[in-house]
């Protein structure tokens, strides 16, 4: 046996799969070969370190959250089946999901209705996720987010204007923005979808308060 | 069985959780091994719970429901990767290993910080694999799923899943040593 055909003998060996004569073989090999006992100690130090990579606890209130976000998801999929036939939106506390049905060939909203507003501390960071849903697949669509002087994209430091072009499933499509507060007042963040000729532009209100936002931990409405 | 196709009634949120609770403190830790921090981690479950709660019916007849969760949130996790993807504008921190690991209470200071160092530049790399590699070793190497059980996840033959897992480990090995970690 060289050490070059342990490769896979190593792994099952490591894995506690290696049998009968192939065990045996290993086994033997290993003993006297000091080139592949520092290699079984480096698969295993490198399995065990994976074993022991840390994960944070869960937010205290997770479950709670969790559960009652389904269960509110549930209600609002059988009122949107009833009653909804247009245009609307979805905050839940904290993060705002904003969602728009048939974006690009329904009629704009009424005007006297009011813009959903999301709220954010001063000189926090905090994802605030729109959900687009398109008739159909588009292709290149041209995406713009403008921002009020209130916020900024993180990652985007003094930027008013992010374009880019994206393409668009039929369906949901989420797009999460890392907003960061900068001056205690609301603003009014745009986003435009333009394709093939149709623009669409859709407004939500940033209201950035000096305290933390109660609640902070709470988290979207589900995308779906 | 009973009810096993009906659509939820009004005990339904209780029925739901009954089913799904016990799962979610894995279901997180799976979805962190994906994401990579805390916040995103517990979107990824709380969509999928969301997704999942209208389909009680199809749950309450899962067998095996923690694989049958964990290929769901595979799925989701997925999907939800390729939209991001497609944004420039998803900016996401991850966790820091260094300061989530738990101590040794028999290391020396020095070893416990090189432990931590060590920790911290595994979770850099590992966050650098691809999503398939990355999945992979999380659910095996870290989660402790066999062969049998990734091969109903993945939908494909277990043969398959070594060679992959092969090249997981390997690709991880060659970050860690170009950087003089390993």
């Amino acid at each position: 046996m060289t050490c070059k055909d342990n490769t896979g003998d190593l792994e099952e060996y490591l894995d506690g799969k290696l049998e009968g004569e192939r065990y045996t073989i290993l086994v033997q090999h290993i003993t006297t070969c000091v080139s592949c006992q520092a290699e079984l100690q480096k698969r295993q130090k490198l399995r065990q370190a994976l074993k022991e990579m840390p994960v944070p606890p869960l937010s205290p209130d997770f479950s709670r959250r969790v559960f009652m976000a389904a269960a509110q998801h549930g209600r609002k999929e059988l009122h949107r089946r009833s009653f909804y036939t247009g245009f609307g939106s979805a905050i839940a506390a904290g993060l705002a999901l904003w969602m728009v049905t048939a974006v690009w060939f329904q009629e704009e909203p009424p005007p006297a209705q009011p813009l959903p507003t999301v709220s954010i501390a001063l000189d926090e960071v905090r994802k605030v996720k729109l959900v687009f849903t398109s008739a159909r697949e588009l292709h290149q669509a041209k995406v713009s987010i403008r921002l009020p002087d209130n916020v900024e994209l993180a990652g985007f430091p003094g930027q008013r204007v992010v374009s880019w072009e994206a393409d668009l499933d039929q369906g949901k499509n989420l797009l999460a923005l890392p907003l960061r507060a900068l001056q205690q007042q609301v603003g009014t963040l745009e986003a435009q979808i333009e394709h093939d000729g149709k623009i669409k532009i859709l407004r939500i209100n940033l209201a950035v308060e000096k305290s933390p936002i109660t609640g902070s931990s709470e988290r979207s409405l589900p995308l779906v | 069985m009973s009810g096993i196709f009906s659509f939820p009634g009004k005990s339904d949120p209780q029925r739901f959780a009954q089913l799904v609770e016990p799962h979610l403190q894995h279901l997180y830790r799976l979805a962190f091994r994906f994401c990579g921090n805390r916040a995103d981690a517990e979107d990824l479950v709380q969509d999928l719970v969301v997704k999942l709660y209208p389909r009680y019916g199809e749950l309450a007849a899962v067998e095996m429901l923690r694989p049958w969760l964990a290929r769901a949130l595979y799925y989701l996790y997925i999907d939800q990767a390729r939209r991001y993807r497609r944004s420039p504008l998803e900016i996401v921190e991850a966790d820091d290993p260094q300061l989530l690991a738990v101590p040794d209470p028999a290391a020396t200071p020095e070893q416990a910080q090189e432990r931590r160092q060590f920790l911290g530049r595994l979770q850099h790399h590992f966050d650098r694999l691809s999503d398939e590699h990355r999945t992979l070793l999380a659910l095996h190497d870290m989660e402790g799923y066999n062969l049998p059980e990734l091969a109903e996840i993945f939908d494909v033959p277990v043969g398959t899943l070594k060679s992959r897992l092969h090249r997981a480990r390997s690709r991880l090995r060659e970050l860690l040593e170009k950087d003089g970690t390993f």
